[in-house]
């Protein structure tokens, strides 16, 4: 059951970064538009969603918004590498108001979140296995 | 029984991260200090990491000022503290700059000096060395004074990098919009300079003579 709302909330948040990384490329109203409450809220929606709904986000839809994620990342920040080290962790660092730390203290945070997260979403998934199931009656191949 | 140990392992981080978060100190020393005889103020600002990749138009913005997340460098001493003490100094105000003609005209007032150090910085950088402009025009930084409009917007804006009509201090070398409106020019900060991100830097601000 905490799997599946941490699944949620994961998702959430991935959404979430995309959305506030998007909007972040706006000027309205002569400011770049502010992405403060963007990334928490959406992570709330996303546990809101399996709490009220029990709707389950599909791996592969999980697995593509960290994909988005990283591209629009690399495209949006000049195709810097170094980017990754800097722009989640400001975007977290803003989103969640945590402003006494460091990027770095963040990343710390966000890797942990990411291992956590892909582990215990797709964690269990089950490589096929080449080898028969034991169900099956060895007498019958061997005619 | 693992369903319990998972869901203790997800709110222990999330505790952690908020007890980080509240343990840190501020710094001991004042925020800002004025000598009068010297005619020299300083103030304490933490490196904004996001900047030194993304461009922005704000150089250096108080923490609790709107625009708080949005400077290169954020200064721990506030926009009201920081125009008394350019008043202390004998600095003179241009106070020409208003919302209508903000895309015109560019900032007046006395010309100011402004450098940058850290704790084993090689020497003091003026701003030209810390901020990358992609035009490489210099950074002319005058006496703006907005004090009305800083107090009643409280953006927090202590230097910008392009003229402004709210900031205390800011660059007449453009006029507003230049950095976001119409993409004239791009600021950052100079990543093969500047310490690391929240690294604490004393900014020193004296008349240019």
């Amino acid at each position: 059951m905490a799997n599946k709302y941490f699944k949620s909330g994961f998702t959430g948040l991935l959404a979430g970064n995309i959305i506030a990384m998007i909007f972040n490329q706006w000027i309205f109203l002569e400011m770049r538009v502010n992405i403060a409450l963007v990334i928490p809220l959406s992570t709330l929606i996303g546990v809101a969603i399996y709490h009220f709904c029990r709707f389950e986000f599909q791996l592969k839809f999980i697995f593509l918004l960290e994909l988005i994620f990283g591209s629009l990342i690399f495209t949006f920040y000049s195709f810097s590498v170094e980017s990754y080290l800097i722009i989640p962790a400001s975007m977290f660092r803003d989103g969640f108001y945590l402003t006494s730390l460091s990027l770095g203290e963040i990343n710390a945070v966000i890797l942990a979140i990411f291992v956590i997260a892909n582990f215990l979403i797709f964690g269990k998934f089950k490589w096929p296995s080449p080898v028969l199931p034991d169900n099956i009656d060895s007498t019958i191949i061997e005619e | 029984m693992k369903n319990r140990i998972r869901t203790s392992f997800i709110f222990g981080i999330i505790a952690s991260l908020l007890l980080l978060s509240c343990g840190k100190k501020g710094p001991e020393q004042p925020t800002l200090t004025v000598d009068k005889q010297t005619g020299t103020i300083t103030f304490l600002a933490e490196v904004n990491g996001k900047y030194l990749l993304t461009p922005t138009r704000h150089c250096a913005v108080f923490k609790d000022g709107k625009n708080g997340d949005k400077s290169i460098f954020i200064a721990l001493a506030d926009h009201k503290a920081f125009y008394d003490a350019l008043i202390a100094i004998g600095a003179k105000a241009g106070n020409n700059m208003t919302m209508e003609n903000k895309e015109t005209t560019k900032v007046e007032g006395d010309q100011l000096d402004i450098t940058v150090t850290w704790k084993g910085a090689p020497k003091s950088y003026t701003l030209d060395e810390v901020i990358n402009e992609s035009n490489k025009k210099p950074i002319l930084m005058r006496f703006g004074g907005n004090l009305e409009k800083a107090m009643s917007l409280n953006t927090g804006c202590l230097l910008c990098l392009d003229s402004c009509p709210v900031g205390i201090v800011s660059n007449s070398s453009y006029t507003f919009g230049a950095v976001e409106k119409r993409k004239e020019v791009a600021f950052t900060g100079n990543k093969d300079i500047l310490p690391a991100d929240k690294t604490l830097v004393t900014f020193t601000v004296k008349l240019k003579k």
